[in-house]
Order: structure tokens, then sequence, then C-alpha cells
């Protein structure tokens, strides 16, 4: 490990609308020819940009899908490239499924899996996995739980072995259940030493109040996570983690005919049973424009989070979305980036994205600014928010935009865990079978027209919130000479207003 | 387990190095660029300046207008990045295959051109962009001065790692035209650089693209080397930061073997059997069983010059890293008076070699398969290491290990920071009322 310092911003994964469901499909439209080779000179060659050739075939995976006799779907895509195999098991219910009172839960409980089952102690599964050199994660969302398994092919089987057993026998005992419950309230406490996190969930929580689940953290609260029993989670574990609730994607060098009698031997005491999923919450209305500032004395930057709820994943909206937040702040060249960067030099990085969920997430547009800047960065935010609305966009931006979307496709299912991802987000969401064949055409088809149709639809400023942790000492004044609402002094912390 | 990277090399005329990859599995072809020349290049007064130039080399050059670098690559469905440590820049581009040659052609021109097309305003702006970089990782992030304090205690003044790559505030200010100018003549040239191409190409079709681009591209002159003092601590060296943090961390960081030096691929299995992962020794110890830290971490930080092993503790809150230290100088001396075992030594190899095999799956990018050619070409001056560099790890034995301990970690000096919350810095390790800092100040 040697700090290096890249040049990009490394937006946060949960901003990133286009890398949630990343697919790949038939081949674009192909663009003019190159210009003749004879009648380039040997200055044209160096000051003139080459023009590609006709964009390459999409190399797509090939899912291939079978069933447990318990039910449990599986989803294989072959890579016989070098011998690794990536397994992620998807449970259908996750963060959103946890009451207020209960928040963190989901998560408690994916941390839990892999303290004890009822033949292995916390420490002997670790010391098994890390033997085969295998990487066990688990883990909540929104919308689901995971387990996901990175091993070498030759121990695979081993490997599998482990990973059934935390899936099927965990005992979530007493002493494990304290010790990662103090993990997580100390995690809470350095999060909350954290600018950026004092901003997120602070945005969060203006949004959606304090009694939805997507206006607390997927951690959950000081309060929360003292009061989760072991009883609640074994409660939780026995109701939804069930093969009718699940489905495995997997992705590396293995045949289904090999994969199956594995899964069967290790699967096969998975008992399916009804699981009742809870309703999806509904989005409280919007509340009024204000500023709300978290105060962080002297800190160096302010942290500002500009936006309103946004949609659910299964909007029919969204090709235009992606493409619209691709030029407003999903690359490096949108628009809040060349302005708040480039132009201004008032960030290292601004962003924005649509976090699609079930249910409507946020859209979020967020940079770390300069203090003494704050007032003139959250002007930049509104006004590109704004212009993206008010006016059509050139031709030639959109087209960068799709090309970027399109071309980058190929990009996204390089590795074997790109692919595993990548399909188990498109069956978590029903996208479809055709899902990944459509999609550049789909991005083609996106027009100036319907860009802005999305921008006025989903950008209101009158529901924007405006949040920001930072020196309120330094910043409070101006923010309230910019007239755009009450200014609302915030304490630390995903706490109930 | 048997790994490759098959390639083929060739040089130009003006000195560049060219190595290509050919694999067709994906039609993605990337270019990767390393410039010789990094942090440990710059001058007292300038720190910071190569990772500054870095952000000035996307900024447009002779046949590029400003802000076209992104656009042409985002328009063809490209991404780039570039970055920046001690030894070294390093640059790329991933693209569809077809757009292979815009790549090269962009890279070519701003190897070629670059002052035709800079500006005070261009060095303005990005000055500003990465001051707030600074801010924003550093100043404004908990622990976040940590490491530049750490390398100003290990390396004096007049050795190259004594700062860090970001650079100080007022040394960014000072940046100047003059400066970018001589830094792109003395470091951007060809024969000072190695080119990579990995992906969905052919070997004729990189040969023949690199000589269109980038043959008339002038020999500089030669490089000069770096003059670094031999480096070593005579006592421990203690500091404390009070920080906007809850959680007090305790650092303790010692030289160790340059990159793949003897040792450099033991001190990286000696950081795993340390603190990687739950039965580690350090994370069972203090996070799983005794709970007084949050969380462990270790690592051997390698450099062409010499290379730091750190470990670093988070107490929880409250917790005095008096009993953190204590705890990792037991470890570190049970480590080198029996041993790992070998089940210890194995466990972390064939992490290791996990890794490895991942490294294979992407062309492009940090780490992937171009970037890695560069890296051992830059490194040990053969692209086609890697089988070589795994069997580093596979030939460590527990003897090894315990000798390098004792000689590295146990028999020498640290560095050891406390960063602590603000007003309580009797929570350092060390701190006024205990014997060990009498001991020092009396040493």
């Amino acid at each position: 490990m040697r700090r290096t310092h890249a040049r990009r911003h490394p937006a946060p994964a949960a901003l990133l609308v286009c890398g949630i469901v990343a697919a790949a499909c038939g081949s674009p439209p192909e663009p003019a020819p190159p210009a003749p080779g004879d009648d380039v000179t040997t200055t044209d060659i160096r000051t003139t940009p080459p023009v590609a050739g006709p964009p390459p075939e999409l190399s797509l995976p090939n899912p291939v899908r079978s069933t447990l006799a318990n039910g449990l779907e599986v989803i294989l895509v072959e890579q016989h490239e070098l011998p690794v195999v990536d397994l992620r098991l998807v449970v259908r219910t996750g963060a959103a499924a946890d009451a207020p009172a209960d928040a963190g839960r989901a998560t408690l409980l994916a941390d839990l899996l892999d303290e004890g089952t009822t033949t292995r102690t916390s420490l002997q599964i670790a010391d098994e996995l890390e033997f085969l050199g295998a990487e066990l994660h688990t883990d909540a969302s929104w919308d689901a739980s995971l387990v996901t398994l990175h091993v070498l092919r030759p121990r695979l089987d081993a490997a599998l072995e482990l990973m059934s057993d935390v899936v099927l026998h965990a005992t979530f005992p007493d002493e494990e259940l304290e010790r990662k419950r103090a993990e997580r309230l100390a995690t809470l406490i350095q999060q909350r030493d954290e600018p950026r996190f004092l901003a997120s969930d602070a945005f969060n929580s203006v949004l959606y109040g304090p009694e939805h689940p997507y206006g607390i953290s997927t951690l959950g609260t000081d309060a929360s996570v003292r009061a989760l029993t072991r009883e609640e989670l074994l409660r939780t574990y026995r109701r939804f983690w069930r093969p009718g609730n699940a489905f495995l994607v997997v992705a590396g060098a293995i045949t289904m005919n090999e994969l199956l009698p594995m899964l069967e031997r290790h699967f096969a005491e998975w008992e399916n049973a009804e699981v009742g999923q809870p309703p999806l919450p509904s989005s409280p209305p919007p509340g009024v424009t204000a500023i709300h500032i978290v105060d962080k004395p002297a800190a160096a930057q302010s942290e500002i989070r500009v936006g309103q709820i946004g949609v659910a994943r299964d909007t029919p909206d969204y090709f235009p979305l992606l493409v619209m937040n691709t030029m407003l702040g999903g690359s490096f060249t949108s628009r809040l980036n060349m302005n708040l960067r480039e132009d201004k030099g008032y960030t290292y990085g601004a962003r924005s994205g649509f976090d699609q969920r079930m249910a409507a997430g946020p859209f979020t547009a967020a940079a770390a600014v300069h203090t003494a800047v704050t007032d003139s960065a959250v002007i930049e935010f509104i006004r590109e928010m704004r212009r993206i609305r008010d006016e059509r966009v050139p031709p030639a931006e959109l087209d960068r935009a799709k090309n970027y979307i399109a071309y980058g496709l190929t990009r996204r299912f390089e590795t074997t865990d790109d692919i595993a991802s990548n399909l188990a987000d498109a069956e978590l969401y029903s996208l479809g079978t055709d899902w990944f064949d459509r999609y550049v055409a789909r991005v083609r088809a996106v027009t100036a027209e319907d860009v802005q149709r999305v921008a006025n639809r989903y950008l209101d400023p009158s529901q924007w919130a405006i949040v920001i942790a930072g020196d309120r000492t330094a910043i409070e004044p101006k923010l309230r000479a910019l007239g755009l609402g009450d200014i609302v002094i915030r304490p630390a912390g995903n706490v109930a207003e | 387990m048997e790994l490759s990277v098959p390639y083929s090399a060739f040089t130009l005329d003006n000195g560049l190095r060219v190595l290509v990859h050919e694999d067709h599995s994906v039609p993605i072809a990337a270019v990767n660029v390393w410039y010789r020349v990094g942090s440990a290049n710059e001058l007292p007064g300038r720190t910071g300046f190569a990772h500054l130039f870095e952000h000035l080399m996307f900024e447009g050059s002779a046949n590029v207008p400003e802000g076209e670098f992104d656009n042409l690559l985002e328009s063809a469905g490209g991404i780039n990045n570039g970055s920046t440590n001690s030894d070294r820049t390093n640059y790329w581009e991933t693209v569809p295959a077809n757009a292979v040659e815009l790549a090269l052609w962009l890279e070519a021109d701003r190897m070629g051109g670059l002052l035709e097309a800079m500006t005070q305003e261009k060095l303005d702006a990005q000055r500003s962009v990465v001051q707030n970089e600074r801010r924003q990782s550093y100043e404004n992030r908990p622990y976040g001065l940590a490491w530049e304090t750490v390398l100003a205690e290990l390396y004096p003044p007049t050795h190259p790692y004594n700062w860090p790559t970001i650079g100080s505030m007022a040394d960014l200010e000072a940046a100047s035209m003059e400066d970018v100018r001589r830094f792109f003549r003395t470091y951007y040239a060809p024969n000072n650089a190695i080119l990579a191409v990995a992906g969905d190409v052919t070997v004729a079709q990189v040969r023949e693209l690199v000589e269109r681009h980038f043959e008339h591209i002038a020999r500089g002159p030669a490089v000069p080397p770096i003059d670094a003092p031999l480096v070593a601590l005579d006592v421990d060296r203690r500091r404390v930061l009070e920080d906007e943090v809850t959680l007090p961390r305790l650092y303790m960081v010692w030289h160790s073997p340059a990159y793949f030096a003897p040792g450099d691929a033991e001190m990286d299995v000696i950081a795993r059997v340390l603190a990687d992962g739950k039965t580690s020794r350090l994370y069972r110890r203090l996070v799983y069983e005794r709970q007084t830290a949050q969380e462990v971490s270790a690592f051997q930080s390698s450099g062409q010059l010499g290379s730091s092993f750190w470990v670093v503790v988070t107490a929880r809150p409250g917790v005095d890293l008096d009993d953190m230290e204590l705890a990792v100088r037991e470890e570190v001396a049970r480590l080198a008076a029996e041993g790992a075992s070998a089940r210890e030594v194995e466990r972390s190899v064939n992490g290791i070699e996990t890794g490895f095999v991942d490294a294979l799956q992407t062309v492009g990018g940090f780490g992937g398969k171009a970037d890695r050619l560069n890296f051992y070409e830059f490194y040990v001056g053969d692209p086609g290491f890697v089988q070589q560099d795994l069997a580093r790890y596979s030939a460590i034995t527990a003897d090894d290990l315990r000798e390098r301990v004792r000689r590295h970690l146990a028999d020498e000096q640290a560095v050891v920071l406390s960063v602590v919350p603000r007003g309580e810095p009797g929570l350092a390790a060390g701190a006024e009322e205990t014997p060990r800092r009498a001991e020092r100040e009396a040493s």
C-alpha cells in the first residue's frame, strides 16, 4: 500500500446511478467510417484526433438458470478465463424492512451470520476461510441482504461448505452480539467525526423524517442498536432467510453440471417457507425549502448536499434520467463538476445521482467546498439544477453523454465480480431477461426533449433541501443573505427533530 | 499456480519503452503510461508539485483544447485517470477497442506538446482544485494529518520521502509557470516513460500506432538521479496530535526493506499475520477478545528508496493508547521470539495468491494488466515478473518471518504517533507521567 493521489474525485457508490445496474446488449449504430488514409498528411495525424472505427461487438454474459429442489433460483455465467468463482446470494429483504425503532437490524443480522454457527465458532469460520484464501462478505442494503464468496476454483467446494453454514446455521451467540453491538455503536460515533457523514445523514433525515427507514442510516441509531435483541434477530433470520425469498448468482470458471450437485449438497437442508414481504414505505410529503446547517467548528471545508426525494428503481424514466444525470453530475465532464471544480476551483469534485431503490430514494447533488466559498457554491448548484430544466441541452453534449453510457457498457462486465453484481441487480429489480439486449438502444433513443422533460419532472425547486456540514460561524451570515429559505441548525447524527 | 501476462516489448529511437499484452476476451483496450517521476523528485519549497503537475496534464496540449481531453474520451465511451506517488506518476485510459488510437494520440500530444498550451490560468485553477483535495482528504478528515506527521518523523528533511505527495499549502501556493516548464522539460520525455497497451489489440497494430504518434517526440536530457541518504531511527520518536476525533488512534511505523529488496515480501506477510482478519494476532487480541480497539491494520508501504511498515490501532473511546502500544510491542516480541505457525504463513500466502489471480481480471485502470506490466518494468526491469513475484511469497518460511520481525521491528526504533481527542493528551502513548517518556528524555 503506497499513498497515491488520483486526479479524480472518487464518487461514493451510493450516488452513482449508472453504476447500480449495468448491462450490455446488441451493437450500437456505427458512426461514419474514418477519413480515407491517403489524404491524411503527417501534420493532420498529429493535429487532428483520430476518428474511431466502428465500435466493437459487445460480448455479453450469457446467463443460464436453474432451480434447486428447495426452490432456490440459481443464475450462472460461465467465465473460464481465470480459475476464480464469485457467488452472490441475495435475500430479497433488506434494511427497508426495519421499522425505525429497529433500525440497523438487517445490517447487524448480516454482520452476525459469520460469527457463529451450530458447528463452528466465529474464529473457526474466519480461520477456515482465510486458509482457503477465500473472501466471504455479509451485508445488507436497503433492498436486499447478501452473502458473497470469492474463491479460487480448486477451493470452491470447501468454501461453499462455509458459505452454506453461515447462511443456514447461524446461531447469533449472545457474546458475539454484544461485541458487534459495541463495535457498531463505536462506528456510529466515528461517523459523527466525519463531515461527509454528518452531511449525508442530516440530508436523508431532512428528506424522509424520523418515521421513514430512508431517513435513518442502514446502520441504525444509537438507540435502535442498543435496543435490538437476539430474539428479534433470530425471528427476522428465520422469517426472511428462506430459499424462496432468495436467489444465487454465480460467475466464473464452472459449468452448471459441476455447480448444481455442489449446491444441492450444501444447500439441501435449507427449508423453504412463506415469507410475507412487509409493504414498501411511502414517501413523506416534501418539506419547505430551507438551509440546514450541521455545525462543525473550524472545518476547512463545507460538505454540501442539495436535492429532493427522487424515484424508485422501476421508474419508466430510467434511461432519460440516466442521460440527464450523466450531464448534470454523473461524469467528469458533467456540468456540476466542470462548473464547481474546473471553472471555479471551489472543490476537488462535484457530482449528483439518483439513488434508486424499491421505493423512491434520494436525488443528491454533492461536493466538499472550501469554507470561504460555501454560499457561492450553493448558488452554482442551484444554477445548474435550474439550467438543465430551463434550457434544452445542446446536441453535442447529449451525444457525448449517450456515447459515454452506451460504449462504456462492456467495461462493466469485465470481472466475475462485476458480472455477478450486475446480474444480481437485474434479478433483484426484475428488469427482465432482455434488459441487457435493449440497453444501448434505449440509451440511444433518449432525446433532448426527454432530458428536459425528466429534469422538469424530477428536479423541482420547490422541493429542494439544502444541507451543509461546516463551520457555522463562518458560513451562516452569507447563507442567510442568499434568501433561499430559513436557516435551520441541526444537531449532529441521526436524531429525531 | 501458474500466472503470466505474455507481452511483447520494443523501444523507439527516442527512448520510449513500449509493452503490449493481447487479451481478446473483452473488446476493451487499456493504455497506461508511467513517468519516472514522483514527489521524491521534488525540490524543497515545492512539495506537492509532481501531483499538481499531473493535474495539469489533463488540461489540454498542443492540439487538444482545454476540456477536450475528457470530452473526446467520454464521447468514445472511455474513462481515464492518473495518480502520483513518491516514485512515479501514471496515467491511463480504458476505451472500447476501436478507440485505442484516440487514447494513444492524446497521450502523445501531451507528452510532446503540453507546454505549448500551458497558461497561468490553468495552473491557478488546478492549484485551487489540488488545495481543495488537500482540504478534503487530509485537513477536513479525522486523522488526516497523521500520514505527513509520521513521514516527517521517519525521514530527515534531506530525504525525499520526508514530505507527503499532496504537499503543503504554502508550497502549492508558490508553484510557478517556470516550475511547470522546468519540470516538464526535465521529466516528461519519452526516454523517461514507459507505455503499456493491453487488451483487444494486436502487437503489430500497437507498434504501427505508437510509431505514428510518438516517434516524432524528441528525446529529453538524461534525468538527474535522486540523492537519498541512508536512514535509521536512533530512538523511538514520539509525537502527539490533538484532532477532531472521538476514538484515539496509535500509529507505530518502522523503516523496512525497499520494494522487491530481500525482506519486502516477508513484511507483507508479517502485516497479515499481525492484523489481517479476525484470527490475526492483534485483531484477535485487541478487537475480538479484549475489545479495547475498534480496528487494527498493518501494512508494508513499499517504495523504491526504502519502505515503511505501519501498524495502526484505533482504540475505543477513552482507551489509553499506552495499552495499545504495549499490546503491539508484545505481539511483535512474541513473533520475533517464537515465529509464526505454519498455518499462519500458509493462510497469509493463500490470501495473497487469490489477490494475484484477481489482479489479472482487468486490463485497464489502476492495478489492471497494463498498469502491472509498467509496475514490474519500473521496479524490477522485467514486465513479465508476475510469476516470480508470487514466488517471492510462496517461498517464505516461518523462520524467514521470525528473522525479519526481529531485524526490522523488534530490534528497531519506531515512530510512535498518537492522535487523540482535542483536550485529552493524557490518552497518548507515553504521555508525560509514564516512565517511558522519562527514559527517552534522559537518553
